[in-house]
């Protein structure tokens, strides 16, 4: 089955890393043992064959894991079983917690690369001075997990673009990765700011890492911390009404937000790690959601947004019907960014089930939402890819994810040029950048307009009149 | 004694695969029915030291997780077939990503040389090679481009054996964004390697098992049990073996290498637990309901409506002058069940009739009925027909406009590209499917 190696950067990226590999091991019923967080004695979930089978997607050991049965923490460090991950930040204080916290076992010296001073919220420090610095640092690192690999699918990248180190080295990796691993799947979720965060020169540093997306990555799933924020006080203000929302009351709101990007990874990469009958890998994804090179930006959600812990096992109410878990998925308001996923152009949906859903639902549902949505018209309302596994998410029966590429995404880039622009037209910082050797004025104009080709691409297809050429005749 | 060699491709065709097995075996295995014992040696293998059956079949798949389930299905002990371990082949470097390209250009070359080792070792293991069945959909990367590629390579080794493609046409929606892409890639390059394609499509059987075996529920497997129904009950031994012969089956069915698109109709379909209408039916008013999935609508002569997913009504009269049928090049009507001798010969008459065909077809060569009176899967009456008509060009029509609308947007070009598929690829392959589709379209 797929191998995953996860590749966190920054400070970000790591928080979100923090989130994810307690969830995993969640997933395969292995019992973290928060205190904190759960309240009552955690419920084991019968770690079933599958579940086992798909154990080394995420994780490796030099004795072998196939024979195992893990239940504990302690059963992972006494099998030397580590965690698939690259673990990047040039500060100490988040990938420190992975060094000793509950987990250090899963994280030996070989994944974690940590440097003193940061990159100062520049993204030229972070892709060009600790890029050029840490190249072959990095690539050892990740050859060396590669090595531990037999069936290599992809790399998650995790990491913020407003920052210096996230955004910065982060996006120096996707062109490693592509030259070294050129057919191995570069999946990155970056968080774009909310705006009101108090890094001065995020535009910037956005801007700049958004080019090297547009070119080195093959999916991006960007995720905004508005949207995240506004999904949780939702959840948080609709009541007491199940256990998850009893959870969320209990712990951080930036430990929910993770959790809901967690959450959509794992059932991301799902289909790539459980049987099902039909099955979805996750280079099919690319394929089917990308048409044209740069338009490669892909809004997503995941519905139920949060899958109970282990603490709250299965909750009431979590037992939605397959069609309210579709209209959730595809809704506006629980798209991991702040995009309108029905109001443009769609160029491709991918709907990915997992648990108790049948064909005949998915039918359904895909009838549902072609006519809810206004696809491209070369696709005839035919950009579609499904998929059905069959092992749901612990303590749920069935959840649904949705991603969608529409032309609306435009409007993220808009407003990513407008707070450019702004800071832009008064040079403000740019001696900053400019006085790192490799960075040049160039690259801010350039990256700008590589901001606007993607921008003005979403939007052509926006009002994308219909070809006709006449089909070929035979003679 | 005669044997067939199963190919398997992709998730879709393992799938079918193990359905299909499960039918035969179900219908032969430890059954006593007149016609076991040429089944079983014509799709499966005995030694005497061996607890179960061994299906002749090679499995091929990009991804591991549809075949591990396979092999843990092959240790159930109370299963009566299994497969040939060392027939199971997949590889780790991951699924073909519903790209044709993919598929074609670099994941087949891997699978060539144990593939071929598998086939042969198959071949070898058969007295004598009735024909070669391959199992794909043809919307996903694996099935469709793998398997393009290898049956390529079998096409190459073996010139002259009979070669089969079962190809499942996907959903007209929802299943993968490039599945028209993929599909035109499939039959156009596999168009001259093959000697028959039989076409299934999913919405056809959704239709059948909502509608005929009241599936609420409906799921792939329920698809994929009427699909394995369809081919047995074409491809399981008949009575006049000379006719029985899958070859001549295909000399039959396929007049004119043009012409090498077949569909599979079948009746009764009722759900599991009743019987009901199996009973009230005779072999006139199946017939005469095979004959219905033939219909078009008078005017605008397009299929009305689909036939085959209606139960077969008792015996009506189909005189009506507005009746009108999709042209045929050959017909070909197994019928499994008792039936009285005198009723035998005459039965398939309804399916040689003037309006059913060009008039250049000449009377002998229109319809062959073959008759078996051993039960299939234990059901009273089971009737398919094996049409090769006009109506096939409606579905590849509609893919083809589909996938040349996105090609003219020059939308997915460039994953096929990345490998080695060009535009002028995607031309000829075109090209060839409007020229099978114009060769249908003129049948009057």
């Amino acid at each position: 089955m797929s191998e995953f190696i996860t590749i966190q950067v920054g400070q970000c990226g790591n928080q979100i890393g923090d989130a994810f590999w307690p969830l995993v091991l969640q997933e395969h019923g292995i019992d973290t043992q928060r205190e904190s967080t759960f309240k009552s004695q955690p419920q084991h979930i019968q770690p079933n064959e599958r579940l086992l089978d798909a154990f080394h997607s995420f994780f490796s050991s030099s004795d072998g894991i196939s024979g195992h049965s893990f239940k504990t923490l302690a059963d992972l460090e006494k099998a030397k079983v580590t965690a698939r991950a690259v673990c990047i930040d040039m500060e100490d204080s988040v990938v420190a917690r992975f060094r000793t916290g509950q987990f250090r076992h899963l994280f030996d010296d070989t994944c974690l690369l940590t440097n003193y001073p940061g990159s100062g919220n520049n993204w030229a420090e972070g892709f060009h001075t600790h890029g050029r610095e840490y190249n072959e640092k990095i690539l050892n690192l990740l050859q060396r997990s590669a090595e531990r690999c037999d069936q290599l699918h992809g790399f998650l990248c995790l990491f913020s673009l407003g920052g210096g180190t996230g955004s910065g080295l982060g996006s120096a990796i996707l062109s490693i990765l592509e030259d070294n691993f050129p057919l191995v799947e570069r999946f990155v979720t970056c968080v774009y700011p909310a705006g009101n965060e108090d890094v001065v020169t995020s535009p910037y540093n956005v801007v700049l890492a958004t080019r090297e997306l547009t070119h080195h990555a093959s999916c991006v799933f960007p995720v905004d911390n508005k949207a995240l924020l506004d999904i949780c006080s939702r959840l948080k203000s609709s009541g007491n009404k199940h256990g998850v929302a009893g959870y969320i009351a209990a712990c951080k709101p930036f430990q929910d937000m993770n959790s809901i990007v967690v959450n959509m990874l794992l059932h991301l990469t799902s289909g790539s790690r459980f049987p099902g009958s039909m099955n979805v890998d996750m280079n099919e994804i690319y394929n089917n959601m990308v048409p044209f090179p740069c338009l490669r930006y892909i809004s997503s959600s995941v519905s139920p947004l949060l899958f109970p812990t282990s603490g709250s096992n299965t909750a009431p109410g979590m037992s939605l019907k397959p069609d309210d878990l579709f209209t959730s998925a595809w809704s506006r308001g629980n798209q991991l960014l702040k995009v309108d996923p029905l109001g443009g152009t769609v160029l491709g949906a991918t709907l990915l089930a997992r648990g108790s859903v049948f064909v005949s639902d998915m039918r359904r549902n895909i009838d549902r939402f072609q006519k809810k949505t206004q696809f491209i018209p070369w696709s005839c309302s035919d950009a579609m890819k499904t998929g059905l596994c069959s092992v749901p998410p612990p303590g749920l029966t069935s959840s649904v994810l949705s991603l969608i590429n529409t032309s609306n995404m435009s409007s993220l880039f808009k407003d990513v040029a407008q707070k450019f622009n702004k800071l832009y037209q008064r040079k403000a910082h740019v001696h900053h950048y400019l006085q790192v050797p490799g960075f040049d004025e160039e690259d801010f104009t350039n990256s700008l307009e590589s901001l606007h080709e993607v921008e003005e691409g979403y939007a052509q297809l926006t009002n994308l009149k219909a070809q006709t050429i006449p089909r070929l005749q035979v003679l | 004694m005669m044997s067939v060699i199963t190919l398997q491709f992709g998730q879709c065709g393992n799938q079918i695969g193990h359905h299909l097995f499960s039918v035969l075996s179900q219908d032969v295995l430890n059954t006593n029915s007149c016609y076991s014992n040429e089944s079983k040696e014509r799709w499966f293998r005995n030694k005497p030291d061996e607890d179960k059956y061994v299906a002749r079949a090679v499995l091929v798949d990009t991804e591991q997780k549809v075949l591990t389930e396979v092999r843990k299905k092959n240790c159930d002990i109370g299963a009566l077939w299994k497969y040939d371990e060392t027939n199971i082949i997949s590889h780790n470097g991951g699924g073909a990503g519903n790209n044709w390209a993919y598929g074609h250009g670099r994941k087949g070359p891997q699978f060539e040389e144990m593939f071929m080792e598998g086939v042969r070792k198959e071949v070898e293991k058969c007295d004598r090679l009735l024909a070669t069945l391959s199992l794909l959909s043809s919307a996903g990367g694996t099935g469709s481009g793998v398997g393009s590629y290898l049956m390529e390579s079998y096409r190459d080794e073996f010139p002259t054996k009979v070669l089969l493609n079962a190809l499942v046409l996907p959903y007209r929606s929802g299943e993968v964004v490039i599945q028209n892409y993929n599909t035109v890639l499939t039959i156009a390059n596999l168009y001259d390697v093959s000697d028959m394609f039989v076409i299934f499509e999913n919405d056809n059987l959704h239709k059948m098992s909502e509608n005929l075996l009241k599936n609420k529920n409906t799921d792939l497997h329920d698809l994929n049990d009427l699909i394995a129904l369809k081919i047995g009950s074409l491809f399981q031994p008949m009575e006049r073996s000379e006719q029985s012969r899958i070859h001549d089956i295909i000399c039959h069915l396929i007049p004119h290498p043009e012409y090498k698109v077949v569909t599979i109709k079948s009746a009764p379909h009722y759900p599991k637990e009743s019987g009901v209408y199996e009973a009230s039916l005779d072999w006139k008013a199946l017939v005469t309901h095979m004959k219905q999935t033939l219909r078009v609508s008078y005017l605008e002569k397009e299929p009305v409506f689909d036939w085959e997913t209606k139960l077969p009504r008792p015996t009506q009269n189909l005189q009506h002058s507005l009746m009108q049928y999709s042209p045929c090049i050959s017909n070909f009507l197994v019928t499994r069940g008792k039936c009285e001798s005198d009723m035998k010969y005459s039965l398939a008459l309804p399916l040689d009739d003037n309006d059913l065909y060009p008039q250049w077809i000449p009377k002998g060569s229109r319809c062959l009925h073959v008759h078996q009176d051993g039960r299939f899967m234990d059901m009273d009456k089971f009737i398919s027909l094996a049409t090769n008509n006009s109506l096939v060009r409606y579905s590849l029509s509609n893919i083809v406009e589909k996938a040349w609308k996105t090609y003219v947007h020059k939308a997915h070009l460039h994953q096929y590209r990345k490998f080695g598929v060009g535009e002028e690829d995607f031309l000829e392959s075109f090209a060839k499917m409007e020229s099978v589709i114009k060769s249908y379209e003129e049948l009057k």
